[in-house]
């Protein structure tokens, strides 16, 4: 009753498609009824894009509410600038349709549900990195919503392209939109493509060598419902209000320039705790190319599904070795929560663990996408197309400081 | 959803405007079997309710389940003789078009690009301008033109360029695509060097993306696609089995093959694949401007070598389903490509993947992955493909590919034509032909000279930069940074 959960571009739409999905399965038990979805039964869910192809379809699904369904008309070009300055209108002789106001149409969106929400507290803002709409438009609506909305707080799930190029430009728009992140949002969940790929030709049951998109989207969505789902802590339990997003960045961002985390999620049929913690701990991925360990600031691991007793017997066991495998670090008097929900994610007897960890992991990746950027912005290539489009240079320059900055801190909290 | 208007020049530009047309509306009886009239049947044409007041009216998408009344193509047709013209309305797509997107002279341009730029674009600039404007007046969100025509003519090159000036002042806002057909070695104009040379300086200055192709390629790409079956009578059109790609005959309106066709047919196919992204759901989208953003790294050079596999369709019986990796390593081959260049020796700034059909993610990563291997890409750009992914195929195959590469190879081309521009220069040949068009200054053709020199320089300069990395300055020299944490 609390989240609201806002997506942006055609990644940040496709991706929870399965979330909802299991938002709906899971519809018969209450608490999550009524942590997602409003009590007429429709999601708490905004749904932006710059065009119609993607978000037009949800118009005819009734769980989604008509009026949160917002489009523009044309794309954004995989240009960050035309996300985020918007300065087009429609070249025809007669200018009446312009996007010109899409994100003040979207505003007014997000402000609508977030008054339905009895106790609002804050957004999930799913979007990509790499394209126009999600990563311009999305940065563009975080700012706004800092604005309108001090004390809530925003989590982002914000997905990164492929290494191996999606598109050119995605360097300058995920080097700028991960500047304003940084900026802006509280928590930011990196969901990097490359890895979601190769978990889904792991986990294929069919061996295929074929993974698709909706399998990508599933994995995806499987560790944010086993990270955002109702959960039976002693503060959550009884109220049922939803807080389990501001839980998560509460636990695992304690300090504010430290907040990129990953997710991992293993489960299995009729396991014990410490063999799934295990399981976890191999599935996390601990070196860089040093090969040097990262370090975890923070953690949260959420349980789920199983009887609460054994649980809580297996907790001192599991809760020790767990940070040993995360390579703590000392300075963190608590650093791996443990939340726990009775109710498995999917069938009876699966349980699951879901780890979203605060690690210096993240420095890899920033350093590669300054790197690439910054080869190129010497080059001055792709450049004309973000200042027709009102970019400037001092963009680019505080997007590099940011960056940098970013490294900085966690080289120094992880020393 | 945005709309495009075709904007078709000269003989050459209306005759593979016309297969695009039919080619079209072939794909859309295919895939939009109801006939409602949706946001993506109007991104090329209108829906007019002839009922409606005199003249009749637009229909507007609206919920987008009306249906469809009468279609008409969002398209302008310019030419300064009357044949071409005459044969396109007086055909079976004839009721396409109104007169209202009609521009007609009567007496040619005499395949000399003066008189086409300078005194049939003095004499037609109102009407042509008025023209265009009608058609983006009815169009709701106006994205793109696609301007058709060659270049070693005289209305296409010289009035096309014209017109693609007039398109940049008067709509800045809008793309303008040019599909540009380049005379062959053995072209039997003896001017077209001239007119190719004059029109390429426009093409650089005003075009937001030229897409060159080359008719000797588009021949081979026929020739191989036909050796592939055997001919069951000497006509060489019938060799084409019926409902290819390459053929228009059965399921389309046009049934009597021209010569030319099948060469047509090819562009026609290249135009609606690339636009399929923008039309089609998919779960990569890519939008058209989207092609010249991450395509086009630096302004002036955007010229883009095409290539389109697979050429024929499972209605083709003695050819196999084309395997998904084969696609791939077709798509890279010298014998697919739409001009006479081999981009493998060369160096890519940038290539964009247009996939239509059933591929999955692991696939595409696959061959991007061994690709990326085997092509030279530019040091800052090591990674530069663009994917898009469309769900709905073309006509009659599972899957197509669509490569569009911002490669150095195009200076190749440029340098061959240029040879033969000078060949004719050094001895003036024919130049009294261009000096005595009212409006044509002497110095056009040295500055033309010039701007394609530079062109050529630019691609020529990154080319030799192939398997050298600048000496940067390292970023964290730029940008010192301390930490801001206090533990």
């Amino acid at each position: 009753m609390s989240t609201v959960i806002v997506q942006v571009g055609q990644c940040g739409n496709q991706i929870l498609q399965p979330f909802w999905e299991s938002v709906s399965t899971v519809l018969t038990h209450q608490s999550v009824a009524n942590t997602y979805t409003t009590l007429d039964g429709k999601y708490r869910s905004v749904n932006i894009d710059s065009e119609g192809k993607v978000v037009k379809p949800l118009l005819r699904k009734s769980n989604f509410r008509d009026e949160n369904i917002v489009s523009g008309r044309r794309g954004r070009g995989s240009n960050w600038a035309m996300g985020y300055h918007e300065d087009i209108n429609c070249a025809s002789a007669t200018p009446r349709h312009s996007d010109a106001s899409l994100s003040s149409i979207a505003i007014d969106a997000i402000r609508k549900e977030a008054e339905r929400c009895p106790a609002f507290s804050g957004f999930v803002l799913s979007h990509s990195l790499s394209g126009g709409t999600g990563s311009g438009l999305g940065s563009k609506l975080l700012q706004l919503l800092r604005d309108e909305f001090p004390l809530s707080f925003i989590l982002s799930v914000s997905v990164a392209p492929h290494r191996a190029g999606e598109s050119p430009t995605q360097h300058y728009n995920a080097l700028l939109t991960l500047a304003a992140l940084q900026n802006y949002a509280d928590g930011i969940i990196l969901v990097e493509n490359d890895d979601i790929l190769a978990r889904t030709s792991r986990d294929s049951i069919r061996r295929s060598s074929q993974s698709s998109f909706y399998s990508m989207n599933s994995v995806i969505s499987q560790n944010l419902s086993g990270s955002l789902f109702p959960v039976e802590t002693p503060s959550t339990r009884n109220q049922r209000i939803g807080l389990e997003p501001w839980e998560l960045i509460r636990s695992t961002c304690p300090m504010p320039q430290l907040k990129f985390l990953h997710q991992y999620h293993v489960s299995q049929r009729l396991s014990t705790w410490p063999r799934l913690a295990s399981r976890l701990a191999k599935s996390s991925q601990r070196f860089d190319r040093g090969p040097v360990p990262w370090s975890t600031v923070a953690a949260t691991i959420c349980a789920r599904g199983g009887a609460p007793a054994l649980f809580h017997s297996a907790l001192p066991q599991i809760s020790s070795r767990s940070r040993d495998s995360l390579g703590c670090v000392g300075w963190n008097p608590f650093p791996v929560d443990f939340l726990f929900s009775s109710r498995s994610l999917m069938q009876k007897d699966i349980s699951s663990l879901t780890a979203t960890i605060n690690s210096s992991r993240i420095t890899n990746f920033i350093d590669d996408i300054a790197d690439t950027s910054w080869a190129q912005f010497n080059e001055k290539a792709y450049l004309h197309w973000y200042y027709r489009y009102g970019c400037e240079e001092e963009d680019f320059h505080s997007a590099f400081r940011t960056l940098g900055n970013v490294v900085a801190d966690y080289n120094e909290a992880v020393r | 959803m945005t709309q495009s208007i075709i904007v078709q020049l000269g003989q050459c530009g209306n005759q593979i405007g016309c297969r695009f047309w039919d080619l079209a509306l072939r794909e859309y009886a295919t895939i939009n079997k109801s006939g409602v009239y949706n946001d993506s049947v109007s991104s090329f044409f209108r829906n007019v309710d002839s009922k409606i007041g005199n003249e009749g009216a637009d229909l507007l998408v609206g919920s987008g389940r009306g249906k469809i009344r009468a279609l008409k193509a969002r398209a302008v047709l310019l030419d300064m003789e009357q044949g071409v013209v005459k044969q396109i309305l007086d055909g079976p797509l004839g009721s396409l078009f109104d007169d209202s997107q009609l521009v007609t002279g009567v007496s040619g341009s005499g395949n000399n690009w003066a008189v086409g730029h300078h005194m049939y674009g003095a004499m037609y600039r109102d009407s042509i301008i008025d023209t265009v404007r009608r058609s983006a007046e009815k169009c709701d969100c106006l994205q793109c033109f696609f301007l058709l025509h060659s270049m070693g003519g005289g209305t296409g090159s010289g009035l096309g360029t014209m017109v693609l000036n007039q398109l940049r002042d008067e709509f800045p806002d809008v793309y303008r695509f040019t599909i540009a057909v380049y005379p062959s070695i053995d072209d039997d104009v003896i001017t077209s060097p001239y007119n190719s040379v004059l029109a390429m300086k426009e093409l650089t200055e005003c075009a937001d993306c030229v897409l060159p192709i080359e008719n000797q390629s588009l021949m081979q790409l026929v020739k191989s696609a036909s050796d592939k079956f055997p001919k069951k009578s000497h006509h060489p059109s019938s060799a084409m089995k019926a409902g290819s790609s390459l053929a228009a005959q059965s399921g389309s309106v046009d049934s009597k093959e021209k010569p030319f066709d099948s060469m047509n047919n090819i562009v026609a196919n290249l135009m609606l694949n690339m636009t399929s992204s923008a039309r089609f759901e998919g779960s990569l989208n890519v939008d058209i401007n989207e092609i010249s953003m991450n395509l086009v790294p630096f302004p002036r050079l955007h010229y883009l070598t095409s290539s389109l596999t697979p050429l024929y369709t499972t209605k083709d019986v003695r050819a196999p389903i084309t395997r998904l990796d084969q696609i791939f390593s077709d798509a890279f081959s010298p014998e697919f490509q739409m001009i006479n260049a081999n981009p493998r020796h060369n160096l890519y700034l940038a290539c964009a993947l247009l996939l239509r059909g059933k591929v999955e993610v692991s696939d595409i990563r696959r061959n991007i992955d061994i690709w990326s291997s085997k092509l030279d890409f530019v040091y800052w750009n090591q990674q530069g493909w663009k994917t898009g992914l469309c769900s709905v195929p073309p006509v009659g195959v599972p899957y197509s590919l669509l490569t569009l590469a911002n490669n150095t190879c195009i200076k190749d081309t440029m340098d061959n034509l240029r040879e033969r521009f000078n060949r004719l220069y050094k001895r003036k040949a024919h130049i009294h032909h261009y000096t005595g068009v009212d409006g044509f200054e002497m110095d056009e053709f040295d500055q033309a000279l010039t701007s394609l020199s530079s062109e050529i320089d630019e691609y020529r300069e990154l080319n030799d930069s192939m398997g050298k990395r600048h000496q940067l300055v390292p970023r964290l020299k730029v940008y010192p940074v301390t930490s801001s944490l206090i533990l």
